[in-house]
């Protein structure tokens, strides 16, 4: 990416963003129990145990450092797919125009109308529930915003004066997509990806806490899910609940405010090409 | 000798007042190593002759007659070879310089691109030619250029640039749709001095659109005159300066500052509604009951082309 674009990003969302990618990468480093030892059940917070035992007795501290993997992979490659898919058809529809143009817009139209989550739940309670499922199904029903936003700039980035003078030296669609029109669609790609991160990651939540997550894994969602369900709540024990609960506020709003931040860097292609050369 | 053949050439626009003919039934031919300059006025369809050529009018416009390079007609090519006939054998250099290039891209890569692309060139090895053609265009500090980005440079320099990676790869035909649009004199000199420069090295023809006169004067070897979509005259350029046949020509002449600045009479004529007979009539001091009538065919006058029926 241009200086330009770093200087402007924001940094306490830059920070706190990458300190949840750290606590990820090295939670087994980092977390003073394996998650999923078992010691004295419903302990309050302790010297020992930083912010207690949760009802089987795992150390909740552990188990709300390894979550962070779950629930950012959930988030991270949920973008990464959607964005790509988003990606594709919002350059072809905008650069082909005319027919295709008209059915893949078609497409995301229909797409755009299914409700998300009440679709997602559906195919989590059919599908087994694991996290791939989520993944998938989550980055097929979240391309559609990207699409259009993309197709958009697109569009305009095709009218360009440059775009002609790749057309008249003879360079093929792809490579004028490609080399021509992708990295001027970066701008408006990146804030989106950063944003779908986040609704993913709350997605994510959501299923988990509904119980349609994977039981086997451990995510900030789930940790919830289980603190409602087996006693954490009524016994006032805010620790377990509230620990996952302000882990995923804190990174939602860090990738949001590195995204909000980003919406403005991008070039005003307009801007310095007019009064340059009269 | 390559040679670009147009036959009968005409693109319509359909627009909210009906049919708009921005060039009506043009005929001529670039032999290979020739400057041949088309001068006219302002919307007479020079730029849209250029853009048929280039294979750039949009997808409304409606097209008929033939463009022969090397026997292909490029109007029926399909995408394929008109993308190994484009930027190869025949490049382009549009007006607007700094829309021309890519804002993110370093000018370094624009100017190697082609070569890349249709040579299969490593990059290393192209961005070497390219400071080779940058160094015989008499650029300085070419190192600090390649890495520079378009809007770090002015108008005149994104010119040159352009010029450049038209030249890359020394295609056979250069078209340069006014290419010393909005530059200054002393670069607009230098910029002609350019292209006429490395036209010369390559043994491309050029064929150059402006409305410049004296442009047209210093550069072509024949003169071609446009007027409301129509070519009215094809002369040598000695020829022609020293006498332009046709009224039109005549008129664009006195128009000239350094002739007396004379206005034509009257508007150029409407796209959509043009008048019936010879276009010119309603401006053309010599118009008689034929002219508004009918619309004079080309006639050969002591080897000259000229479309006017003062000379049949």
């Amino acid at each position: 990416m241009r200086p330009i674009a770093l200087k402007r990003i924001s940094k306490p969302g830059l920070i706190i963003f990458t300190g949840f990618i750290l606590v990820a990468v090295f939670s087994g480093l980092l977390s003073p129990y394996d998650p999923d030892a078992r010691y004295e059940p419903y302990e309050s917070p302790s010297e020992k145990h930083f912010l207690g035992t949760n009802d089987i007795g795992n150390d909740i501290f552990s188990e709300l450092l390894h979550s962070s993997r779950v629930s950012l992979t959930v988030g991270l490659l949920t973008a990464l797919i959607a964005s790509g898919i988003g990606l594709f058809i919002g350059l072809v529809s905008g650069y082909f125009r005319g027919a295709i143009d008209e059915i893949l817009m078609t497409v995301t139209d229909v797409v755009l109308m299914i409700p998300r989550i009440p679709l997602v739940i559906i195919l989590a309670v059919f599908l087994r529930p694991s996290y791939w499922i989520i993944i998938i199904v989550l980055s097929l029903v979240w391309w559609t915003t990207t699409a259009r936003v993309v197709r958009a700039k697109t569009l305009q980035i095709r009218e360009m004066g440059f775009i002609d003078s790749a057309v008249t030296m003879g360079f093929s669609h792809r490579h004028i997509i490609f080399t021509d029109i992708l990295p001027n669609v970066i701008f408006v790609l990146i804030p989106k990806f950063m944003l779908t991160v986040a609704s993913a990651m709350i997605s994510e939540a959501s299923l988990s806490f509904l119980g349609l997550g994977d039981p086997t894994k451990k995510s900030w969602g789930m940790m919830i899910r289980y603190a409602f369900e087996r006693g954490g709540f009524i016994q006032d024990m805010w620790w377990w609940y509230m620990a996952p609960g302000a882990a995923i506020t804190l990174c939602v709003v860090s990738i949001v405010l590195i995204g909000f931040s980003l919406e403005n860097t991008e070039p005003r292609i307009s801007a310095f090409s007019a009064g340059r050369y009269e | 000798m390559s040679c670009l053949h147009i036959r009968d050439l005409s693109v319509r626009f359909p627009t909210a007042e009906g049919f708009v003919a921005a060039v009506n039934n043009v005929s001529f031919d670039h032999i290979g190593g020739e400057t041949l300059a088309l001068i006219g006025e302002t919307g007479c369809g020079k730029s849209v002759i250029a853009s048929a050529i280039m294979g750039l009018l949009p997808m409304n416009a409606r097209i008929s007659g033939e463009i022969l390079f090397g026997g292909r007609n490029l109007l029926e090519a399909d995408r394929e070879l008109l993308d190994e006939i484009r930027g190869r054998d025949i490049a382009a250099v549009f007006q607007n310089p700094s829309l021309a290039l890519n804002p993110i891209q370093r000018i370094g890569k624009q100017i190697a691109e082609p070569l890349i692309v249709h040579s299969g060139m490593p990059k290393k090895e192209a961005l070497f030619a390219v400071r080779k053609v940058l160094l015989k265009l008499g650029f300085s500090d070419i190192n600090e250029h390649l890495r520079a980005y378009p809007f770090q440079f002015s108008g005149g320099m994104n010119q040159r640039v352009l010029i450049a990676a038209a030249m890359v790869m020394n295609p056979k035909v250069l078209i340069a749709d006014e290419p010393t649009k909005g530059l200054d004199m002393e670069l607009r000199d230098e910029v002609m001095k350019e292209i006429l420069f490395i036209k010369q090295q390559n043994h491309s023809s050029l064929f150059l659109i402006t409305h410049d006169f004296e442009m047209a004067r210093m550069t072509a070897d024949r003169i071609a005159v446009m007027y409301a979509g129509e070519i009215v005259e094809i002369a040598r350029s000695g020829d022609f300066f020293q006498h332009p046949l046709h009224p039109y020509a005549q008129a664009l002449e006195k128009s000239l500052p350094s002739n007396g600045f004379q206005p034509i009479p009257g508007n150029p004529p409407s796209g959509t509604e043009p008048p019936p007979g010879c276009k010119f009539h309603p401006r053309c001091p010599y118009a008689e009951e034929q002219c508004r009538r009918e619309n004079p065919p080309i006639l050969e006058y002591n080897s000259r082309k000229v479309k006017c029926f003062l000379y049949a």
